[in-house]
């Protein structure tokens, strides 16, 4: 009977979400000499690196705010230009943590527990990237706080009409909603972190982040009712804030901007993007790490699945945008488009097309989607061509619209450029921080997913 | 000691300044040089104003005394002076043969802003962009601030002593070896000092010169009836007007009386309304050429070619008094422009009008007199006018003078507002200073000041005393707004300085005007003079009949002249005066130079426009530097290529080129984009030479061109689009098809669907309440726009628009809050061209008030849609989302750097703008403030008429309404209630409040295509 029961176990059970079959011990041994032990020489060399593209951030905002927004290439018709795109791009990546650490939780993909640490992180550096854009972009930083609803004795309240003030608050919950959920699944390593140190600040710290964990059946049943109300929080903001900054450009009347399509097409864009984000990162450190028993190349596939899925629909949606603007009839609309492919922008648009569009169809092959090699540079244009589709819907639409008088071609200047390195900078050194202080994967739910923590070997009951 | 660093890259001053001598140390570091009693350290800008009050107070108000020379404090404020509240006063601007009656805004004493002066026959009312512009010379910080005594800082008594020394001796002997060189001038009291100059020095040598002149009008109409006189067109008769290389709505010697009359018989308001025909016949674009209903491009060769086809088309069509001309073929043998406009002349005989411009040769002037005679326009759409107080300009005597210079035989020339070296030192081939001594009354430090022996400041016309001539013979004063700003001369008291008067401007043109009008019986007349900037009555005083003349002698001339051009190879190069820097004078009017041209949109620089098909065949595209040659002289310049020109034709713009040394060195100007000088190609007082070539070098440059930016237009996808947008853009048809279809400008509407009435389409929002009374709104009728640019300057100058310099205009910033849209349609070849002024059109349901987060552009109870600059952010969100793009963002603090006294020129009315901030027309709100304050505190609801905007006043076309669109019978409502009225971008339900009238057409029944079965349409150069 047990034989049988094993054997049809085998039959349809999926290989092993962790390889190896280690132990308890073997995972937080594993997972905290990361943290604890010697830093890695490749990680000096990363943030040496992403420390100096930060300074590189630093000066150019100091300029920025000293000389104006004129250092930019942006002009009269072209109002926004690169860091809008970097906002819209750095939003987008921020998109895949969420998705995979709260809706993949609600919809029991026990997988993503490999990952979730890590793309959560991800997801709020992104966001951190992404929101120092539209602080920095607008011509007078110094009253940027007009923005916010603050009371104030000058009787000034801001225009709620306005998508970009939904965006503060989109943008804003979404980080903090997001910020929290990676802290509260955090608790239970700090913990562990705390109890392994062997030094007083180590102790202090660790002891603070973990909030007095003391792994007790009381705080496993608060932290697992805290964490599937964040995670049913997380859910609908996964849709919401890309949704929201998508309104940014539909709710204008600017030809290519003025679509409805948008906020689902902003979304699928997002998880595209961010999926393709976490792949460009956990590639490398899954190696560097030595961590592959963990982080699977199943995994990798699954990631690959999505962004053939997502990259299918932004595809659907770029074809859908030509569609209507044809059958619309309105030559504003059509032009817009035409002028996005066969315009002077042309290559920005071809380049997202094969980034986007063609190079996620290799992902059909299961050869392909499995080799790290590909799925490695599959993942890195997956994220070149979503920026350039958020170029190319920002600056061509912007460019030519309904005045032909108005017309002009915008070019962007050194600045823009360096903000753009900049924020990688900052971005990477987040991350690597990240990777050197906080427990890249989630022990405790790695644990849960073992085949120790299942007395019942997979029977569902 | 620290500014004086790294002397390569400064401006300089002067000899001594390049050589570091110690007081020109303290020179630079003081902004007003030690000596500058009135800007002295202690002197604060207020006090300063105040003062410059007090002074112009006395000057302006009490004509009846000797105006106070002295500059005092209030001790008892002036009556008149209320702070805050702008007083007005006549003055005019002098131009050459001709003169602009203004009437300036002056606050505190500070003028700050030109319009015309209704009661002006000259101006009417409006005022074209050098004459809005004319403030901010005066307010140049460059301006020449004291006398030099060659390169060593003087002053006017030292001045005094050496003119003094020096008359003593040319009076001797009678002034031999002094020459005079000044531009031409029209003036009661110059002449007048004119004349004693000759008495005194009889043997001297007087040369008035311009480089844009009348003087081949002045000679042809005096070889036909034997007096010099210049044309006056009464634009308001002629149902036909023909043009020869004149542009007569543009930069030609009369354009606002030109533009108003023109306007009387273009604008149509209903379909019984008659329109005028206008022919074109040019080869560099104008806006009268845009404008023409058929323009006929030509080589500058083929000029008398064309003359003579006319001549006999018109003798074959039984016009009398004109005889036919024998030559072998011609270019224009059955030209059907040509056929047309012969059959509308003959059938509009003494309603029709020619006009030759003043580039023309004389032989020219002489015949097309002799037709405008035969035709019989002569004395009834055209007067002629004499020109007894002038001193004209004549290029042979200019010849002589520096034939003279070089032979030695002049030791003193004094040269009065010209700058010699740039229009002339190309003639010598030696150091001019070695061979003669300038004495140099200049506004700039420029090459002449530089080199000459004695450099003084001339005054600007609004500081100084004075009087000039209009074309039609009015008499004008030049009234002083201000007191000198610095240690300035005008030329009246230089000129009674050498013969030994020393009196005040005011002093000469008192008794000038007392002894030529004697006005001294009559204060009253003398008081109204000033008041009204003009002698009442004067008009056409000097006309002079026109008659029959012999015409023999002029079609012997002409015909040596029409032989002598024949076969001619390669390229025909023309001359034409700039609309942005005129003949050099306005190189440091930076309103003026960004302004871009009306023509060609280009910015701060000259090019070489070329026909599309010559630069492909040179292979050269726009912004390729190319060399032009002519008889082993070459310049180098940036091509462009326009259509509408000619083949193997170069179109080279005058007056720039010209370098000065400055005084201030701002941020976001490069001063030093100067454009290319193009005199030394131009031999002689010809407009055009032929046989130029042209090649291409290998390096190109920026040019800052504000529309079809980097070429966008170049290529077929766009020129596609435009031509099925322009259909939208611009409504046009034809006048005759308009009789039979009154609501045109709705069937691009009804094709694409949309409602006529934009009434019931749902909102989400709430919409505003608009209706009480006044609810504010602008008609723009296009039929008469020119696109002459008066509007732009005019709000310049109300509004406070900053100047971002030839880069940023690149860079596509400009901040003009009025873009002139230019289209082109039809074959690239010979395009039709439509013209459209876009501010903001103040949306009802505006799509920039929506996306502001901050709530900085918010609607007002009267239909504004307003800026709140303070609250402003800098999103760009307004602009991206606004579809006429008319908003303009502060890219860089654009003003941080505008000198002390171009602050001056601000209207103290409007807040300057900080960068990060958003900017755009306000329907100049101020001024609706001021007319709705000044209603309440007379006690009565506003009328129509109370608020003029600044480019309605400056608009000569009267193309612009402005008012209640409430009030039914207001100018602005019936302009909106014409039937061809049509809101820009409809579709959009944005419901602008500025909304256009419909061009029209009036092609000749024989050449018209209909409406419905017009060509298609594109824009751009292919």
């Amino acid at each position: 009977m047990s034989d049988k029961v094993t054997k049809n176990h085998n039959l349809i059970s999926e290989p092993p979400l962790v390889e190896g079959n280690p132990t308890f011990g073997d995972i937080t041994e594993k997972v905290s000499s990361i943290v604890e032990g010697k830093a890695p020489k490749g990680w000096l060399i990363a943030f040496l690196f992403s420390v100096s593209a930060l300074l590189i951030l630093k000066g150019s905002i100091l300029y920025l705010i000293w000389e104006g927004t004129g250092i930019w290439g942006l002009n009269n018709p072209v109002g926004w230009g690169w860091a809008i795109v970097n906002f819209v791009f750095w939003v987008g990546i921020g998109h895949a943590g969420t998705l995979i650490s709260a809706v993949l939780f609600l919809f029991r993909q026990q997988w993503r527990t490999a990952i979730n640490r890590f793309a959560e992180a991800m997801t709020i550096f992104a966001v951190m990237c992404a929101l120092i854009f539209p602080g920095i972009h607008v011509g007078r930083v110094w009253v940027a706080y007009y923005m916010f609803p603050i009371p104030n004795q000058m009787a000034m309240w801001p225009n709620f009409r306005s998508p970009l003030l939904w965006d503060v608050f989109a943008v804003g919950t979404y980080f903090t909603v997001s910020l929290l959920f990676w802290y509260v699944g955090l608790i239970p390593d700090f913990a562990t972190l705390r109890d392994r140190a062997k030094t007083k600040i180590r102790k202090f710290i660790y002891g603070i982040l973990a909030l007095g964990w003391r792994g007790s059946n009381r705080n496993w049943q608060n932290y697992e009712q805290a964490y599937l109300m964040l995670a049913g929080l997380s859910t609908p903001l996964v849709l919401s804030v890309h949704s929201i900054v998508s309104t940014d450009f539909a709710v204008s009347l600017l030809p290519g901007w003025h679509t409805t399509i948008f906020p689902p097409y902003f979304v699928a864009g997002a998880i595209f993007s961010g999926f393709a984000m976490v792949m460009t990162l956990a590639i490398p450190a899954r190696k560097i790490y030595g961590l592959e028993s963990i982080i699977t190349i199943g995994h990798l596939e699954k990631m690959a699945k999505i962004m053939l899925v997502t990259g299918s629909m932004v595809g659907y949606a770029y074809s859908m945008e030509f569609f209507i603007a044809w059958y619309s009839g309105n030559t504003f609309e059509s032009f817009a488009f035409v002028n996005r492919a066969f315009g002077p922008y042309w290559w920005a648009y071809w380049i997202m097309i094969s980034c986007n569009v063609i190079v996620p169809q290799l992902f059909w092959s299961k050869t392909l989607r499995t080799s790290i090699p590909v799925l490695f540079v599959a993942s890195i244009f997956a994220n070149i061509g979503m920026w350039f589709e958020r170029f190319v819907i920002v600056v061509t639409s912007l460019s030519r619209d309904y005045l032909p008088a108005n017309w002009d071609y915008y070019t962007p200047t050194i600045w823009d450029m360096s903000l753009f390195i900049g924020s990688f900078g900052l971005f990477f050194t987040l991350f690597l921080l990240f990777l050197r202080f906080v427990p890249m994967i989630a022990i405790s739910e790695i644990k849960g997913i073992l085949p120790e923590s299942d007395p019942h070997h997979g029977e569902k009951h | 000691m620290s500014q004086i660093k790294d002397r390569s890259k400064m401006y300089w001053k002067s000899i001594e300044d390049k050589d570091n001598s110690k007081e020109l140390n303290s020179f630079i570091e003081n902004e007003f040089p030690a000596g500058t009693v009135e800007l002295a350290e202690t002197m604060t800008r207020k006090k300063f104003l105040s003062l410059m009050g007090a002074s112009m107070a006395m000057a302006g108000l009490v004509g009846c005394r000797k105006p106070a020379q002295k500059i005092l404090p209030y001790i008892q404020a002036p009556e008149e002076i209320i702070p805050g509240i702008p007083n007005y006063y006549a003055s005019t601007m002098p131009f050459g043969m001709n003169s602009f009656g203004v009437v300036v805004e002056s606050h505190e004493g500070r003028p700050t802003h030109i319009e015309g002066n209704t009661l002006h026959p000259s101006s009417k009312g409006s005022a074209n962009s050098f004459i809005q512009a004319s403030i901010l010379d005066l307010y140049d910080p460059d301006r020449l601030k004291n006398p030099y005594n060659g390169s060593i800082e003087s002053t006017i008594p030292d001045f005094k002593l050496f003119v003094k020394d020096i008359s003593k001796s040319f009076i001797e002997n009678k002034g031999k070896g002094l020459a005079v060189l000044s531009n031409s001038f029209r003036s009661v009291s110059t002449k007048k000092i004119y004349d004693n100059f000759r008495s005194v020095y009889p043997e001297s040598n007087w040369v008035a010169y311009d480089t844009v002149s009348q003087e081949n009008t002045l000679n042809g109409i005096e070889s036909s009836i034997g007096v010099k006189a210049l044309p006056v067109y009464h634009l308001e008769k002629a149902d036909i007007v023909l043009t020869i290389e004149s542009d007569f709505i543009g930069s030609d010697l009369n354009p606002i009386h030109n533009q108003k009359m023109f306007a009387k018989k273009r604008r149509v308001k209903t379909k019984t309304d008659k329109m005028n025909r206008l022919y074109s016949v040019e080869s560099n674009l104008t806006c009268s050429g845009m404008m023409a209903d058929h323009r006929l491009k030509i080589k500058p060769s083929e000029i008398y070619d064309f003359i003579k086809e006319l001549n006999n088309m018109l003798v074959g069509s039984g016009i009398r008094g004109l005889k036919k001309i024998q030559s072998k073929s011609s270019t224009f043998k059955n030209n059907k422009i040509i056929k047309a406009l012969v059959d509308d002349l003959v059938k509009n005989k003494s309603k029709s009008l020619i006009s030759a411009g003043d580039s023309l040769d004389s032989s020219i002037h002489s015949l097309v007199y002799l037709i405008n005679q035969a035709l019989g326009n002569n004395n009834n759409t055209i007067t002629y006018h004499g020109v007894e107080d002038a001193v004209l300009s004549s290029s042979d005597a200019v010849e002589n003078l520096i034939k003279n210079i070089k032979s030695g035989s002049i030791d003193t020339l004094l040269v009065l507002d010209l700058d010699f070296y740039y229009f002339f030192s190309h003639y010598f081939d030696q150091d001019i200073s070695s061979l003669v001594n300038i004495v140099y009354l200049g506004s700039h430090n420029d090459k002449t000041s530089e080199n000459a022996f004695w450099s003084i400041p001339k005054s600007h016309y609004l500081e100084s005393w004075g009087d000039a001539t209009s074309l039609d013979g009015t008499y004008s004063i030049v009234q002083p707004l201000i007191s000198p700003l610095y240690r300035s001369m005008s030329i009246n008291e230089i000129l009674s300085l050498f013969i030994g008067e020393d009196r005040s401007d005011y002093e000469i043109l008192k008794e000038a005007w007392n002894s030529n009008f004697s006005l001294s019986s009559s204060l009253k007349t003398w008081k109204k003079t000033i008041h009204d900037g003009h002698l009442e009555g004067t008009s056409g005083s000097n006309k002079i009949n026109a008659k029959k003349v012999k015409t023999t002698p002029i079609y012997t001339l002409f015909d040596k002249k029409l032989n002598s051009l024949l076969n001619k190879k390669g390229f025909d190069v023309r001359f034409c005066s700039s609309n942005q820097v005129y003949d050099g004078r306005y190189i440091n009017n930076f309103w003026l130079r960004e302004a871009s041209d009306p023509v060609t949109k280009i910015s701060w620089e000259n090019v070489a426009l070329v026909s599309y098909n010559t630069a492909k065949k040179h292979n050269v595209k726009n912004a390729d530097v190319i060399t032009v040659e002519h008889n082993n002289t070459s310049i180098d310049i940036p091509v462009w290529t326009l259509p509408g020109i000619s083949d193997d034709t170069i179109i080279l713009e005058m007056g720039y080129g010209r370098s000065l040394k400055r005084s201030v060195d701002r941020n976001y100007i490069d001063e030093d984009v100067l454009g290319v000088n193009v005199l030394s190609l131009k031999n002689n007082s010809n407009s055009f030479v032929v046989g130029a070539n042209l090649t291409k070098t290998s390096r190109s440059q920026i040019v800052a061109c504000t529309q079809d930016h980097h070429g966008l237009d170049l290529e077929k996808l766009a020129s596609g689009e435009v031509e099925g947008r322009l259909p939208e853009i611009i409504r046009e048809a034809n006048v005759g098809d308009y009789k039979k279809n009154e609501d045109f400008v709705l069937d691009y509407d009804r094709k694409w669907h949309i409602p006529d009435e934009n009434k019931d389409i749902p909102s989400m929002y709430p919409t505003h309440d608009y209706s009480e009374s006044p609810q504010w709104g602008m008609s723009i009728d296009l039929n008469v726009c020119s696109g002459c640019n008066a509007c732009a300057i005019a709000c310049q100058s109300e509004n406070n628009i900053p100047i971002v310099g030839k880069q940023q205009v690149y860079d596509g910033r400009e901040m003009s809050w009025v873009r002139m849209d230019r289209y082109f349609k039809g074959d690239v070849d010979n395009p039709e061209f439509a013209l459209q002024p876009v501010g903001c059109v103040h949306c009802e349901n505006a799509p920039c008030e929506q996306v502001c987060p901050v709530a900085a552009t918010t609607h007002d109870e009267e239909g504004l849609n307003g800026m709140t600059y303070n609250r402003c952010i800098g999103t760009r969100y307004c602009a991206n989302n606004c579809p006429y793009k008319v908003r303009r963002f502060n890219y860089y603090n654009y003003t941080v750097d505008t000198p002390e006294v171009v602050q001056m020129a601000q209207n103290p009315d409007v807040t300057v703008r900080f960068r990060g901030v958003m900017e755009k027309c306000t329907y100049c709100v101020q001024r609706i403030s001021e007319a709705k304050i000044t209603a309440k505190n007379e006690k009565r609801s506003l009328i129509d008429g109370d608020v003029k905007v600044a480019c309605q006043s400056a608009c000569a076309m009267d193309a612009i309404e402005f008012g209640d669109i409430t009030d039914e019978n207001s100018r602005v409502s019936k302009a909106k209630s014409l039937k061809h009225d049509y809101s820009l971008l409809k579709m959009l339900n944005t419901k602008p409040r500025t909304t256009y009238l419909a061009k029209f057409r009036n092609p000749h029944p024989d050449l018209a295509v209909h409406s419905s079965s017009k060509p298609h349409m594109e824009v751009g150069h292919h």
